[in-house]
């Protein structure tokens, strides 16, 4: 276990990080795309219609995986923002700022196709609901981070801030996975993908959706990889210009 | 192609927006990607390799394995 832990923390070095990532990027990516096309492939094609919802059950393998990404990516930054704040670790500062677009995006897609699934199914594709209120503020946290990030100068006060931001807008992280425990109220029903049997969505729905939603985590992953690496790259040429005077 | 029914426009645009969305993200991350390499490349071959002091060998963890430092 110590030397799990130790393993992990060589990635906050990143001449190490830079080596690691170079070397999994590529794997990374081909799953990723692996499991993006089977898991929606096998949603869109392979799977019959709901009894009740009819066919848009399908828009449950691109809706779910980017709402659940959508809260987990927020829970990474968080944890980043705190290793930051505490371990003063440059590369988990930029690994919290890499995610955030990514994070905004999974949001953006969760919004529409839950606007886009609700219109048929509830007639109306938003409401004051408790989930999806929290998640249109999830939103303007992940907005705002970035703006923060964008608006500020000097890298490490940027980070100390937007790591604050961040540890604020984590409460919305949580609201917006237990709203619909919290308040039993509003349209959206409970958690998709369920432990209990009973709630669990059809095992015929169950497995592309897995596969799916284990896509976009690989397709996160890739992304992050590849925007931490793009990071650190742009602080080592901002050393550069600094070093040779030619301004940041 | 399945039968989608009555649904099919609203099925149709959800994969429509998770692909445009996501395809949007991947292009932006690959452009600055490549933009940040091929800058860094110039400003070194310009400048010079800038390089940190070599770090010892992180055996016993994070106090033992100091970042390469970052302005």
């Amino acid at each position: 276990m110590a030397g799990r832990i130790r393993s992990l923390w060589e990635f906050a070095n990143p001449a190490r990080f830079m080596r690691l990532s170079g070397a999994a990027l590529p794997w990374v990516s081909g799953l990723a795309a692996l499991a993006l096309v089977g898991g929606l492939g096998w949603g869109f094609f392979g799977t019959p219609d709901d009894f009740r919802q009819g066919s848009t059950v399908k828009i449950i393998y691109v809706h779910v995986p980017a709402a659940t990404m959508a809260i987990n990516i927020y829970v990474m930054m968080a944890a980043m923002s705190l290793i930051w704040l505490i371990r003063r670790h440059h590369v988990s500062a930029l690994a919290a700022k890499a995610a955030a677009p990514v994070g905004a995006a999974m949001t953006l897609i969760a919004l529409v196709t839950g606007a886009l699934w609700g219109q048929p199914m509830w007639g109306a594709a938003w409401a004051w609901d408790p989930r999806l209120t929290s998640f249109l503020i999830l939103m303007f946290f992940y907005v705002g981070y970035s703006a923060l990030w964008a608006a500020i100068d000097d890298p490490d006060a940027a980070a100390d801030l937007t790591a604050v931001l961040c540890l604020v807008g984590s409460v919305f992280a949580v609201v917006s996975r237990y709203a619909v425990l919290f308040w039993s109220q509003g349209l959206h029903q409970g958690a998709s993908l369920s432990l209990d049997r009973e709630t669990n969505v059809a095992d015929v729905f169950w497995r592309p959706l897995v596969l799916s939603l284990a896509g976009f985590f690989l397709l996160f992953l890739a992304l992050l990889l590849l925007r931490i690496r793009t990071e650190i790259r742009l602080r080592r040429a901002r050393a550069i210009r600094l070093a040779a005077g030619e301004g940041a | 192609m399945p039968d989608l029914g009555a649904y099919a426009a609203y099925v149709l645009a959800s994969y429509a927006a998770a692909v445009v969305v996501l395809g949007a993200v991947i292009a932006w991350s690959i452009r600055a990607a490549l933009r940040a390499r091929t800058e860094l490349e110039r400003l070194e071959a310009r400048h010079g390799r800038r390089r940190a002091a070599p770090a010892p060998a992180p055996e016993t963890g994070p106090e033992t394995a100091p970042e390469e430092p970052m302005p």
